[in-house]
């Protein structure tokens, strides 16, 4: 929430640029300024201009790790891969309080700035853990697993890593639709590339014997006389239902045929 | 020798497991190693819901549906009339290592019905599971249904090869088993299940439980699963509703077999009729009294009651109106209210719309500044109904939240999503659910007096 006094400092949008800002909105002790990358302020605010230096942002994990926590640098950058309107104040605020009260910050669930950060990092997290699940992958001609996503969050770099333990030797990419990245696995581990190409492979042999195994699984699956669809889609909103192997259009077609 | 084609097979086949409805792929973490696939959580991974809502993580299989076995309440049993199926074990590992890389499933369910020995059933698994995990290398998670009656050294075998292993009670006493389910009895149920839970101790080193002692608490770390022994444990099941025992039977039973036998989960699940027999009711399936069990199992586990306290022999099933928490909370109001910046922990999780998270953030966050109600709300504590039952600074959120000579029915107003200090208290009818021994009340103040200490 921005009013005439605050000040903006706008980034470049890399986690360097972030960090940065934040140096700066300290050194210039800032009670509640705004960081961000767009500007879409008032008339009357203040605009500074950060630019990154991989120094300075190296200074302030070091500091944040110090004087606060590993766990409070893991949930910065969990803010930062939130994306959310505002996450750079919470982010200030948290942090300051964490510079005062050193690592006991997390237990003062109270406080309006850990609780803001908190909630805020949870979204994250929930959404990449239900995207471990809900990630579906098919097996395209040159054996490789493709999976598309349209997560809310930036969440890629968050499951890159349970991927690339799961899958073992597969070939694997992880296509975030929305940011046009994508995580591809490597020989010894996984990249988190631009990705903006229209990829659309053509199939392995034996994909859509396995999808319509998986769809007919799906649909048999559910206990008729419990049938509560409004619970379902609690649990996966509908807006993700277009990547999803048993849910999306393809499916309907499947069983108008059975 | 299998003409049918493997979809069918594998409908058939998904369609007899279903009414199991044990779901979990927690509590077991294993990294994967070179050469494999697969890896599990310990938090588990829900990868889709069904159309009935419940999770979906495993491939829930049998291996095979033909059943010499007549338990009344199962849908395999021999004298019903559905179509029968197998899958080879190499059909079986298949599926499952296709699913897994499509990340569709975490991993197996698998179970079978009783052909003809369960010794035979029980080999035919152990042959799909060490197909996985030795020509596969398959890494993930595991679940293999036990069946009781099959050789101690088969158990033995399938426990160095699945994450957890499963026996179903299905129904809560032996009587009700003897009647209903008359080839398998409650010694040999219960002694496979002690015999399992003995193993994992002997196994995993731990410190056997001794009766009454404490029950699993949540925060402890699973163990990890790199050779050893069911590392997320023994689960069990019951069906709510196929026979007459009460609440209070099936609710005690659980909280000894958490106690005693180190159980890591029961599931409850309301009986659905399937195909015609004479010997069970035919009424709709009781889903509130199975959410009412979740309610209570939850309550054991997580909140530190006791069986004797929720339910006793005068008062031997759930209320239909009230969650079991509530109830319990207007059973014992001389308990209350409490100083939400004094009482203790364990205090805290007593009290309706305070919840395991938030208990543990009032106990942290207090020692750094006294809570007021606008913390408590931003805490997370449903304020709704917590309102009555705490204090902050010696007072009630609002002044008449302390008057609990009405309190029943202003839960009762918000339950049914009405204000509760409305002069004119319509108190709302439920419906009659579940099988004749579940009986409705009529709510009226006089139903709660017994309970209500003055």
């Amino acid at each position: 929430m921005t009013n005439k006094q605050d000040h903006i400092y706008l980034y470049d949008g890399s986690w360097e640029g972030l960090l940065s800002a934040f140096y700066h909105a300290c050194k210039a002790k800032e009670r509640s300024p705004e960081i961000s990358c767009e500007q879409n302020g008032g008339l009357f605010n203040e605009y500074l201009r950060i630019h990154a230096d991989d120094q300075i942002a190296r200074e302030v994990s070091g500091a944040i790790v110090q004087r606060i926590s590993r766990n409070s640098l893991y949930r910065a950058g969990l803010l930062y891969l939130s994306e959310c309107d505002g996450f750079g104040g919470v982010m200030y605020r948290y942090l300051l309080l964490g510079f005062s009260m050193g690592k006991q910050v997390d237990f003062y669930q109270s406080h309006e700035a850990v609780r803001a950060a908190h909630a805020l990092s949870r979204k994250v997290v929930c959404e990449a853990h239900r995207f471990m699940g809900l990630t579906r992958f098919a097996n395209t001609e040159n054996n490789v697993y493709y999976a598309a996503i349209e997560p809310q969050h930036n969440i890629v770099p968050v499951i890159a890593p349970h991927f690339y333990d799961r899958m073992g030797g597969e070939p694997w990419i992880i296509h975030d639709l929305k940011r046009g990245i994508a995580a591809l696995s490597t020989e010894s581990g996984y990249e988190i590339l631009p990705f903006t190409i229209e990829y659309q492979p053509g199939m392995a042999d034996d994909e859509n014997f396995f999808q319509g195994l998986w769809r007919r699984y799906y649909k048999t699956v559910s206990i008729a006389p419990k049938k509560n669809l409004r619970l379902r889609n609690r649990y996966i909103p509908p807006r993700y239902f277009s990547h999803l192997t048993e849910l999306n259009s393809n499916s309907q077609e499947d069983f108008n045929q059975q | 020798m299998q003409t049918e084609s493997l979809e069918r097979r594998f409908a058939t086949l998904v369609e007899s497991a279903k009414y199991d409805v044990s779901c979990a792929s927690s509590g077991s973490s294993r990294k994967n190693k070179a050469g494999g696939i697969g890896n599990t959580e310990s938090f588990g991974i829900c990868h889709s819901w069904a159309e009935d809502g419940r999770c979906i993580s495993l491939l829930k299989l049998l291996q095979t549906n033909k059943c010499a076995y007549e338990c009344a309440y199962c849908v395999n049993r021999a004298s019903n009339d559905i179509p029968r199926a197998s899958l080879t074990p190499e059909e079986v590992a298949q599926i499952t290592i296709n699913f897994y890389k499509r990340n569709y499933i975490e991993g197996l369910f698998l179970s079978s019905a009783v052909h003809r020995t369960p010794d035979y059933s029980t080999e035919m698994m152990i042959r799909t599971i060490e197909l996985l995990r030795k020509r596969h290398c398959f890494n993930g998670y595991i679940h293999v249904k036990g069946i009781p009656g099959a050789d101690a050294a088969l158990i033995r075998r399938l426990g160095f090869l699945a994450d957890r292993i499963s026996f179903n009670i299905e129904l809560p006493s032996a009587k009700s088993l003897a009647l209903l389910a008359p080839q398998k009895n409650k010694q040999s149920l219960v002694g496979a299940m002690r015999h399992v839970a003995g193993e994992i101790s002997n196994m995993n080193g731990l410190a056997r439980l001794a009766g009454g002692s404490a029950l699993r608490s949540p925060q402890r770390s699973p163990s990890t699963a790199s050779s050893k022994f069911i590392p997320a444990g023994q689960s069990t099941q019951m069906i709510i509703g196929a026979s007459e025992d009460s609440d209070r039977t099936i609710i005690t039973l659980s909280e000894s077999l958490y106690r005693r036998l180190a159980m890591r989960r029961v599931y409850y699940s309301a009986y659905i009729p399937v195909g015609e027999q004479s010997l069970l009711p035919v009424v709709a399936p009781p889903l509130l009294r199975e959410h009412r069990l979740y309610q209570a199992d939850w309550l054991l586990r997580f909140y530190g009651f006791q069986a004797h306290e929720l339910l006793s022999e005068a008062n031997p099933n759930f209320d239909l109106r009230l969650d079991p928490k509530a109830f319990w909370a207007i059973s014992n109001l001389h308990l209350f209210p409490l100083d939400v910046n004094r009482a203790a922990l364990e205090q805290l999780l007593r009290v309706p719309g305070i919840g395991v998270n938030s208990a543990q953030r009032i106990f942290a966050s207090r020692k750094f500044a006294q809570l007021d109600f606008a913390d408590l709300k931003r805490i997370g504590v449903v304020m709704k109904r917590a309102r009555f039952f705490i204090t902050c600074k010696g007072k009630f959120f609002d002044s008449r939240d302390g008057d609990y000579r009405r309190l029943p029915q202003r839960l009762l107003m918000l339950e049914a999503g009405g204000n509760p200090y409305e002069e004119a208290l319509q108190l709302p009818l439920f419906a009659n659910e579940g099988a004749a021994s579940y009986a409705a009340v009529v709510p009226n103040e006089e139903s709660f007096i017994p309970l209500i200490v003055q």
